[in-house]
């Protein structure tokens, strides 16, 4: 089991974005960072400081969460995917491959199986009505 | 995700066994929106759990374990399990324990990694190794990695697909050397969605223990198993 989801997890860093490439982009990486989490320092610095949560700090210093959403879930909580992709996009992109992905690490949730699953259709459909077309195009042109 | 995770680790012996730290975890988000994460780490790498007793957004304590992660609230009570791709073993701290952090667990032993090096570069930011799938039929599957090594110290790695096309980028900055072990207290990722939204997390390790002795109730962390598997149902 762990070999498995091991494999998938490299699979997930491994296999085709098809988006990825035209938004590679040179990162200056220690000035661009430093502004992307210029807010999240702030807080970071505040909650260091007096020890609270999320709730408590809305409470406490709401001013320091203006113009800032913070998620409520801790990085680690498997509410999501790898990547923050949806299951329907693993599905209708990885076909079965994202179905089982999906399955095991989403332990089994019926609800996201299923998405993945519909994913898949939709996938499998689309790329067989692209061969249909291109299969029609090429009698057309043979037949001529 | 914080972590990174790989195929490959060679799994050779080493004295050190744990490590500590204190976590701070930002994300960028592709919807525009963040998400701050705090609290400490504890790996021991005999007990292969990864436990973080976490204080922001909440309270609470996650284990990882085998295949499987805990999440418990801040009196210990079991509020959910679910499988997970975050493997100890494959771990940033497994990898710095086991002094293969330099080669990212790349560097398995023969017929155990299924990357192998592909070229060597000397360049005027450091060495550049390629690693390249080791079997012809992974090449379908797998892509490139792309190394950054400054020194003997990973600073730099792209990933990319089967296609060449990048898929993320991770920098390890500001290394310090704990007892012996090297770890970077800065670790960057950039990964893309599926439409190219690009999402951003930057980890960050203050205050680095290497094999502490006192504490090990949290890194042994026992989660009951009655429980576990009632969550489960």
């Amino acid at each position: 089991m762990k070999k498995l989801i091991t494999l998938l997890t490299f699979i997930c860093f491994s296999f085709s974005l098809a988006f990825a490439e035209k938004y590679e982009e040179t990162y200056d990486y220690d000035v661009t960072v430093e502004q992307d989490f210029a807010q999240l320092n702030k807080i970071e610095a505040y909650v260091n400081n007096n020890d609270v949560t999320l709730e408590e700090l809305k409470l406490a210093n709401g001013q320091l969460l203006k113009n800032i959403e913070i998620n409520p879930i801790a990085t680690f909580s498997m509410d999501e995917l790898p990547l923050g992709v949806p299951p329907f996009w693993w599905g209708c992109v990885f076909s079965l491959l994202g179905v089982l992905l999906v399955f095991f690490i989403s332990d089994n949730d019926s609800e996201a199986v299923k998405k993945a699953f519909l994913g898949c259709l939709v996938g499998g459909g689309a790329s067989f009505l692209i061969y249909l077309l291109v299969a029609v195009i090429g009698l057309g042109a043979a037949s001529v | 995700m914080p972590l990174l995770f790989l195929i490959g680790y060679g799994g050779s012996a080493q004295k050190f066994y744990r490590f500590k730290a204190e976590v701070s975890i930002k994300d960028k988000l592709s919807d525009g929106t963040y998400r701050l994460t705090m609290g400490k780490v504890y790996y021991d790498k005999i007990y292969k759990k990864v436990v973080y007793q976490l204080k922001f957004p909440k309270k609470e304590t996650i284990v990882v374990q085998d295949t499987t992660m805990y999440t418990l609230d801040a009196n210990d009570k079991l509020l959910n399990s679910s499988r997970t791709v975050l493997i100890p073993e494959f771990t940033v701290f497994h990898l710095a324990l086991t002094n293969q952090l330099s080669n990212y667990g790349l560097k398995g032993g023969e017929g155990q990694s299924i990357y192998k090096i592909g070229k060597v570069e000397k360049t005027d930011k450091g060495v550049l190794t390629t690693w390249v799938p080791a079997e012809e039929h992974l090449k379908k599957l797998f892509g490139d990695i792309k190394m950054l090594k400054k020194g003997k110290r990973l600073d730099a790695m792209i990933f990319y697909d089967a296609k060449g096309k990048t898929v993320s980028r991770q920098f390890f900055k500001k290394y310090v050397n704990v007892k012996g072990v090297e770890f970077p207290q800065e670790v960057t990722m950039m990964s893309y969605d599926f439409e190219g939204k690009r999402n951003i997390q930057l980890t960050t390790y203050k205050n680095i223990e290497i094999d502490q002795n006192d504490e090990d109730n949290i890194y042994r962390y026992r989660i009951s198993i009655t429980k576990s598997s009632e969550l489960r149902k």
